[in-house]
């Protein structure tokens, strides 16, 4: 059985059309929806929920149409738990009753609450502070344990870690995706965050401008990317234009390997682990600029006799000085992207 | 928009009624000498006073939260005890103790002393509210304190100044009370009079057009001393602790300064209240009129809080939930209501029933009708402030999980929104319970409330019989004083007096 099924999704805003045809299976698991700012996938993420009505297309839940084809079921039938931004907790109840908000008044004050601060890893202390009381994360997880509570077929979340700071996301987002595999249910994750998209989902979907580029798992989106977007929008590629004859392909890095065999023009995607920077052998290249992380630096150059600008990941002992000479080498095969005769 | 319509019919009355006039008419009546006199005094009363309210109360703001002066909480509630005292019953305080006041200093003396905490509560807030950081910079790159103040603080509460500025102008231009008893005839006591002698002719009229002019004078005046400039903050941050100057030498003139200002707001008032209580001549305690009295005061006062909150409900909720023109349009509509005096709306609405629905006139419901147009837009300020802390992510949270839109709204905006409601009916039942102006023009003959008795006394020198009405009209008056006080000296961010909130 699928938890959600999306066909065809189309919504418009006046003249602006926001999602444009939108094909989307999600089955159990986390899924992740990566996509920048303005994309269209809170509009998604409210179109499943209920929020909103579609312009065309359908959504099923667990089986069931809930929108399309002249039907709507209303939110508050949709057995769908709605993780909003910041927590949005009920900011005049308790944690439990939060918790117990969407249960039969029978079961509110019961062992179910109690089941899912555990399940949220929550000490049961916090059970009778206000939200005010609570830091961001555990308000989020609060949000997560009250969505989970009715048992709902599909969890959504949108953006529920981008107002925490960076130690608390990481911290947050493991235990949230720990609690939401414990419980079984499928979910639907929005974020604009590709390290939160990776690390936490099953399965990315990777949206741009209300369409989706890519669906498949974090490491196929990273190692196969399907289009030159995808790979420049999911983590860093330097995108060089070379000739590709078979396994192989010159380029102003000099000849590379590919990863698949292609013939005519191309668009190689280097990841900046690939790029090796070393004193001597390699294609010469100035340094532009470097940013120093500690663990390692990033450090943007540009090939000697070129305009193209190649970003490579140094460990930290070998980082060189801005300005000064260095030469490159690519290790590995690349990707390449076919490119037509017009490009 | 039928809370709308119902707002700006006193105005589209004051218009079109003059409009009936013929302009010569109008001009032989508007260049009477009477006239002019009526406008010169408005006018040197409305520069004096308000001048006076604003020095008075940006002073004692600064003193309150900027210096170490001893006792701050103590003065802080000193200082806005005056709005407790309505002003005809400092009116009555000072002129049944000196008939010295019965002139135009008298006049801005009294009037000031009434209504200055209506400058000093926004400012306290907004000094308050003031990132002390901006201070601290301006101390860095070299300012002194005086420069600094002038340079950086007063710009940055100038919104509030101005709009407590406004309140006061306003709130001047509507009295009638204070300035009949001190015997300074403005054009507020002047249209009373016109009312008196010849009922509803065009005269009251045309005055009230005059003095719809002044009001709108007032708003443009402020709007544009407020101009376009950024006031907010530019990044985020914490707020920090001011540092607070010393005051050092000078403490003990301050102290003073202010003993003597607190003597001449209650004291004055107070002790001839006490004075007359004790060995008033015609002091007299008629149990069963004070009773009577005090019901149908209680009574008017939750019957206009109840329909002023119910009519704001929707009001407030169109303009936190559906912003956009006509929504906005409707919420501004509330305003000009407020903006005119008592006396203007009372008129309005006695020609208005009188012409289409006579089965009105003088009856309660036009009296209720009266007080909700006239503290509607109380009742909108602390309605809306209160829904926005019910954001609408909350209602889709609770549908997701399982409610239907009536549940979310009974489990969820409910209790959110029900201690704005119990604010909102609390201050316009208050100021309902205070009213004079309006009360005097629409409440059917026989209906006494406390203002209606108190006055009727003080105005035939009666002034000890009037002592026991005052001893209750004060008491009414202290919850929504103590209220507002509160709020000015809390930390938040909701300004707790905004610039039309809180007209008479």
């Amino acid at each position: 059985m699928t938890g959600l099924r999306v066909e065809g999704l189309a919504k418009s805003f006046g003249q602006t059309r926001v999602l444009d045809g939108l094909d989307l299976t999600v089955t159990d698991g986390i899924t992740a929806v990566l996509g920048p700012s303005g994309c269209g996938k809170t509009t998604l993420l409210r179109l499943v929920a209920g929020f909103l009505d579609p312009d065309g297309g359908t959504i099923a839940i667990g089986g069931r149409v809930v929108a399309g084809a002249c039907r709507s079921v209303p939110a508050r039938a949709r057995k769908v738990g709605y993780v909003p931004q910041e927590g949005a907790l009920f900011p005049h109840l308790d944690v439990s009753a939060n918790i117990g908000f969407g249960l039969p008044r029978a079961e509110r004050r019961g062992a179910r609450v109690t089941e899912m601060l555990d399940l949220v890893e929550l000490p049961a202390v916090v059970a009778h502070r206000y939200p005010h009381e609570l830091s961001g994360g555990q308000q989020q997880r609060v949000a997560l344990a009250r969505a989970l509570a009715p048992a709902p077929t599909l969890v959504l979340l949108d953006e529920p870690f981008s107002s925490l700071d960076a130690g608390l996301r990481e911290d947050t987002g493991r235990a949230v995706a720990r609690a939401l595999r414990a419980s079984g249910a499928t979910a639907l994750l929005v974020t604009h965050d590709q390290g939160e998209a990776l690390s936490l989902a099953d399965q990315v979907a990777v949206m741009s401008r209300g369409r989706f580029l890519q669906v498949s798992s974090p490491a196929d989106i990273y190692l196969r990317p399907a289009s030159p977007d995808v790979a420049g929008f999911v983590g860093h590629a330097t995108l060089l234009a070379g000739s590709a004859a078979g396994q192989q392909a010159s380029s102003d890095l000099g000849d590379v390997p590919l990863l698949d065999p292609h013939d005519g023009p191309v668009l190689l995607a280097i990841r900046p682990e690939q790029v090796t920077v070393a004193p001597s052998g390699g294609v010469r290249a100035e340094v532009l600029d470097v940013s120093y992380f500690g663990h390692d630096a990033t450090v943007r150059a540009r090939i000697e006799g070129s305009d193209a600008v190649v970003i490579a990941r140094v460990p930290a002992g070998g980082v060189p000085d801005p300005g000064s000479t260095v030469c490159l080498r690519v290790s590995g095969a690349v990707l390449a992207f076919p490119q037509g005769d017009g490009r | 928009m039928l809370v709308a319509a119902t707002c700006l019919l006193p105005l589209g009355y004051v218009v079109v009624s003059s409009a009936q006039l013929g302009p010569g008419e109008a001009m032989d009546f508007l260049v009477r000498p009477r006239v002019g006199r009526l406008l010169w005094n408005t006018t040197r009363l409305l520069l004096g006073g308000v001048t006076l309210s604003v020095v008075l109360g940006v002073a004692c703001a600064w003193l309150v939260v900027r210096t170490n002066l001893p006792g701050r909480h103590l003065w802080h509630g000193l200082l806005a005890a005056p709005l407790a005292v309505p002003a005809f019953v400092n009116g009555w305080g000072w002129v049944s103790t000196t008939h010295g006041v019965r002139s135009f200093w008298g006049a801005v003396l009294v009037v000031s002393l009434s209504y200055y905490p209506l400058v000093y509560l926004p400012t306290v807030a907004a000094l308050r509210r003031l990132d002390s950081g901006l201070e601290d910079v301006a101390a860095s790159l070299g300012h002194r304190s005086v420069a600094t103040f002038l340079r950086v603080v007063l710009p940055a509460i100038s919104p509030a100044v101005l709009g407590g500025a406004l309140l006061v102008g306003l709130h001047l231009l509507g009295e009638y009370g204070a300035l009949q008893i001190l015997n300074y005839p403005t054009l507020t006591t002047g249209i009373l009079d016109q009312y008196r002698t010849s009922f509803n002719g065009p005269a009251a009229t045309l005055l009230a057009l005059v003095l719809v002019a002044f009001c709108l004078l007032l708003l443009a005046l402020e709007l544009l001393a407020r101009g376009q400039r950024r006031r907010s903050r530019v990044g985020s941050g914490v707020n920090r602790l001011a540092t607070r100057t010393r005051l050092g030498s000078s403490a003990a003139p301050v102290v003073l300064g202010l003993t003597g200002l607190a003597v001449l707001s209650l004291g004055v008032p107070l002790a001839s209240l006490a004075r007359w209580l004790v060995r008033g001549t015609s002091t007299a305690f008629p149990v069963g009129e004070l009773t009577s009295a005090t019901f149908t005061t209680l009574g008017l006062a939750v019957a206009g809080g109840l329909v002023a909150t119910v009519a704001a409900l929707p009001v407030a909720w169109l303009a936190v939930r559906h912003r956009g023109v006509l929504a906005t349009a409707i919420e501004r509509s509330v305003y000009p209501a407020n903006a005119l005096p008592g006396i203007v709306v009372a008129l309005a609405l006695v020609t208005v029933s009188i012409r289409s629905v006579p089965a009105l006139y003088q009856t309660i419901p036009l009296l209720v009708l009266g007080y909700s147009i006239l503290f509607l837009p109380r009742a909108v300020v602390s309605v809306r402030g209160t829904l926005e802390l019910a954001p609408p992510v909350l209602d889709d949270v609770a549908r997701s999980l399982g409610c239907t839109d009536v549940e979310a709204a009974r489990r969820v905006t409910l209790p959110l929104i029900l201690p704005g409601l119990g604010a909102s009916l609390a201050l316009v039942s208050l100021a309902v319970s205070t009213e004079l102006t309006a009360t005097l023009l629409l409440s059917p003959i026989g209906t006494n409330t406390l203002a209606t008795r108190f006055w009727q006394q003080a105005y035939s020198v009666q002034y000890g019989a009037a002592a026991p009405y005052a001893v209750l009209l004060i008491l009414l008056s202290v919850p929504a004083t103590w209220l507002l006080s509160r709020a000015a000296n809390r930390d938040g961010l909701r300004a707790p007096v905004r610039p039309l909130g809180a007209v008479t």
